[in-house]
């Protein structure tokens, strides 16, 4: 890499700046203004001359006496003070060491703002006036002292009028200046340093394992503390930024980036805004999972850089912030990063609103599916389940590289066990093949395998095992196309601090070896169990993967025509009966309206459950809940937080402890 | 985490064979928030899943589990799969079923925290 341009003035020394880590921003350069303190850090670009562009003789070479003045358009006039005093005035105006150096301003006019304003916003900065300004074409051209040239093409990409202004000598530099401006290259040696430091400690806080970056405490991080980094506010507050720029660097493209980070872990920062780490939003815009936790932010001013950035941020935890306190913090983080499942640690009810409407943002509802497979129970989330069934299956059947990659990681677990009794349908016989050699030494069934050891290494854990297994069966092809041939129960379940989903799917496959070897289209039935977390690559995480292979049966026992009449009965009521009043003086509660829809009981059904799971209610009381708040699941939780906060929560409402 | 496999190597036969011979008896492997999806009906709590197993319309059952697997998951549980025949009544021709279970730890004892079950054969 190269220090210099990747680098660009984050390295400058800066001064003053309070306790706790400094905020970087535009005006942070202001300060530096009228610092003449040369270490400043020039961007990269300002060196080149410009060498078409030469309006005026370079003055360089001018002797310091032959200074020139602001003077009339045509030409400029040596200064008449004396050479020996450094600073004189001509017509009333100061003039400075060193002679006036031909700078141009660009970029202005697409601001929609005009030269004087251009103008006097760099005077203001300048604390003096630019002299000989006129306008040519696009740029602004001007002259400034030579000291003062450092202090300007700090400005260089300066933001103003929501855009950025480029400021570059129009000719090479003098000799002099080059002089004035010689300790930005030994500041680039030290940045070429301080890349080297930091591309050490990024390393040393890549965890491969979760993918993430974890950039928590920095300020404990030993080569850090080592560097001195942190004894200074100026360096501090140029630390990240330039962190987030070698980070950049270790990646080609954004695939890469988006595949070899997935979480950001900015915990115990002492932040007060994000406005120091900032960038991490350009570096990493896909992050998925990010912690601020215990630093100091206070308002959604203060993340405000990041507002409606990371487009696919699933996760945020900013426990620890006084931000949290805010009345409606939740559903504003929501309104800012719409892709968010959940927030420090809690699952948001309803699915993330971006995802509503667009695709490429990660998991939630998805488009109208190719597959609609029959539900048999009643499904949660159906959209879900049936976007992942059908990009699960085609991606096994096809690649089961891709396959593991995509939906496994280093803590899935996948098993098979084989159902060799289990009955043929009837009267076919072309589909079924009875060989299970192939499947046999894999099988886990703990029916037969008695074998403790066995048991344990029959359970693939990790995408390599998991492969390898794999690879033992013969190929399969599931006809995701044809829904009849499928059922499914899927229902959302608790676990490792989110709420994934439990999929039991039951369906067909067949084996296209057995077509092409022995000429006959051998199918089987299987029944395969997931445990499935919203998040990887496709916002589908298999946990837990638990495939039963058997004779194949058909899909007669889900269709509707063909129900088993021994067990057929008359529908039990969806919504269950309250069991006991509670006593005392708690609210009583009711029991849902009857509703001739059953689906409509069901989904009723699934929020009590949702309720429960949430606050740890009793099925009475979480329906009570849900009733009094018009079966909005946040409300009825929100409503269960602050009855239990008043106090007032029965003594009989919880039937465990809540989570 | 605990035996998984020996837990599930003592949670099934036990299930079964209550479910065979004292279906009331199931009541206690449930909790309040238990859910029980059999067929295409959902029912939730250990009273109303102990109420609609013993209402199942057959007297006579009998389970014979033909195969069984079991992992943890992460927090303590245990997902369970089980496939096998069910001989209801006087029906000769066995059917299939496939279930799942997800056992849950609490207060020193597994509870049944989802049950899945379903027929996957027309007989």
């Amino acid at each position: 890499m190269s220090g210099r341009s990747s680098l660009p003035a984050n390295l400058g020394r800066r001064t003053g700046g309070g306790g706790g880590i400094q905020k970087r921003r535009a005006s942070a350069r202001i300060d530096r203004e009228g610092d003449l303190d040369m270490g400043g850090q020039v961007p990269g670009p300002r060196a080149r001359p410009i060498s078409g562009a030469k309006p005026r003789p370079t003055r360089s070479n001018t002797a310091s006496g032959q200074k020139p003045e602001a003077g009339p358009p045509k030409g400029f006039r040596p200064v008449r003070s004396a050479a020996r005093h450094p600073v004189g005035t001509v017509n009333g105006i100061k003039q400075p060491a060193g002679g006036l150096i031909e700078m141009k301003v660009s970029g202005w006019k697409e601001l929609k703002v005009t030269t004087t304003e251009t103008v006097l916003f760099l005077e203001r900065r300048l604390k003096e006036k630019l002299r000989r300004v006129r306008p040519v074409g696009d740029n602004i051209m001007f002259q400034i002292p030579l000291v003062k040239v450092p202090t300007v093409l700090e400005w260089d990409n300066m933001k103003f009028a929501g855009g950025n202004l480029r400021i570059q000598p129009v000719n090479e530099l003098p000799a002099s200046i080059q002089a004035a401006i010689k300790p930005t290259v030994d500041r680039s040696e030290e940045a070429q340093q301080l890349a080297t430091l930091l591309k050490n400690v990024l390393q040393s806080r890549y965890v491969v394992d979760s993918k993430m970056l974890d950039l928590s405490a920095l300020g404990t991080h030993p080569q850090l503390q080592d560097s001195g980094f942190f004894n200074q506010d100026s360096t501090r507050a140029k630390m990240f930024p330039a962190m987030m720029k070698v980070a950049d660097e270790q990646f080609t493209n954004r695939a890469e980036k988006r595949e070899s980070v997935i979480s950001v872990n900015l915990a115990n920062n002492t932040l007060n805004d994000i406005s120091m780490v900032a960038s991490l939003a350009a570096t990493f815009p896909e992050l998925k999972n990010l912690s601020l936790e215990n630093n100091n932010i206070t308002t959604f001013k203060q993340l405000e850089p990041w507002r409606f950035k990371f487009r696919k941020l699933e996760q945020l935890f900013l426990a620890g912030n006084p931000i949290t306190q805010l009345p409606n913090y939740r559903e504003d983080c929501r309104k800012w990063w719409k892709s968010l499942i959940m927030l420090d640690g809690e699952f948001y009810p309803e699915p993330p609103p971006a995802l509503r409407s667009d695709k490429s943002a990660g998991p939630g509802p998805f488009p109208p599916m190719p597959l609609t497979i029959y539900p048999s129970g009643v499904i949660d989330d159906e959209d879900h389940t049936n976007d992942f069934l059908s990009k699960f299956f085609p991606t096994f059947d096809s690649d089961r590289k891709l396959c593991v990659q995509t939906f496994y990681d280093d803590q899935s677990t996948f098993s098979i066990s084989v159902n060799v009794s289990a009955p043929r349908l009837s009267g076919d016989t072309k589909h079924n093949i009875q060989k299970w050699d192939s499947y046999i030494p894999k099988s886990r069934n703990m029916v037969r395998l008695r074998n403790p050891t066995a048991i344990k290494d029959r359970c693939a854990r990790g995408p390599a095992a998991i492969l390898k297994t794999w690879d033992t069966l013969p190929r399969t092809l599931h006809d995701v196309s044809d829904p009849t041939k499928w059922n499914y129960d899927s229902r959302n379940i608790s676990f490792e601090d989110t709420v994934g989903m439990l999929l039991t799917v039951h369906g067909e496959y067949e084996e296209p070896e057995n077509v092409a070897m022995e000429g006959i289209a051998s199918k089987r039935s299987f029944t395969r169990t997931f445990m499935v977390l919203p998040n990887g690559p496709t916002g589908y995480l298999i946990r837990r993967d638990m495939l039963l292979v058997r004779a194949y049966g058909g899909s007669g026992a889900w269709q509707p025509e063909t129900l088993m009449p021994q067990l057929a009965q008359a529908p039990q009521p969806a919504v269950p009966q309250v069991p006991q009043q509670p006593v005392n003086a708690a609210p009583q509660p009711t029991a849902a309206q009857p509703v001739a829809d059953p689906k409509q009981q069901i989904i009723k059904q699934q929020l009590i459950q949702q309720v429960m799971e949430q606050t740890g209610l009793t099925p009475a009381y979480a329906e009570m809940c849900l009733e009094q708040t018009g079966w909005n699941l946040a409300q009825a939780v929100q409503a269960f937080i602050e009855v239990r906060a008043s106090g007032q929560l029965p003594s009989d409402a919880l039937a465990r402890p809540a989570v | 985490m605990a035996d998984y496999a020996g837990v599930a190597e003592q949670f099934i036969p036990y299930y079964y064979n209550t479910f065979d011979t004292n279906r009331t008896g199931l009541g206690s492997l449930y909790r309040p928030n238990s859910l029980l999806t059999f067929e295409s009906s959902q029912t939730q709590g250990a009273v109303d899943i102990t109420e609609k197993l013993v209402s199942l319309p057959f007297q006579k059952v009998v389970h014979e589990v033909a195969t069984k697997d079991a992992q943890p998951i992460p927090g303590g549980g245990i997902v369970v799969l089980v496939t096998g025949a069910l001989k209801v009544d006087d029906q000769p021709a066995p059917l299939s079923f496939a279930q799942t279970f997800i056992l849950l730890l609490e207060g020193g004892s597994y509870y049944v925290s989802h049950d899945i079950f379903k027929l996957v054969y027309p007989a």
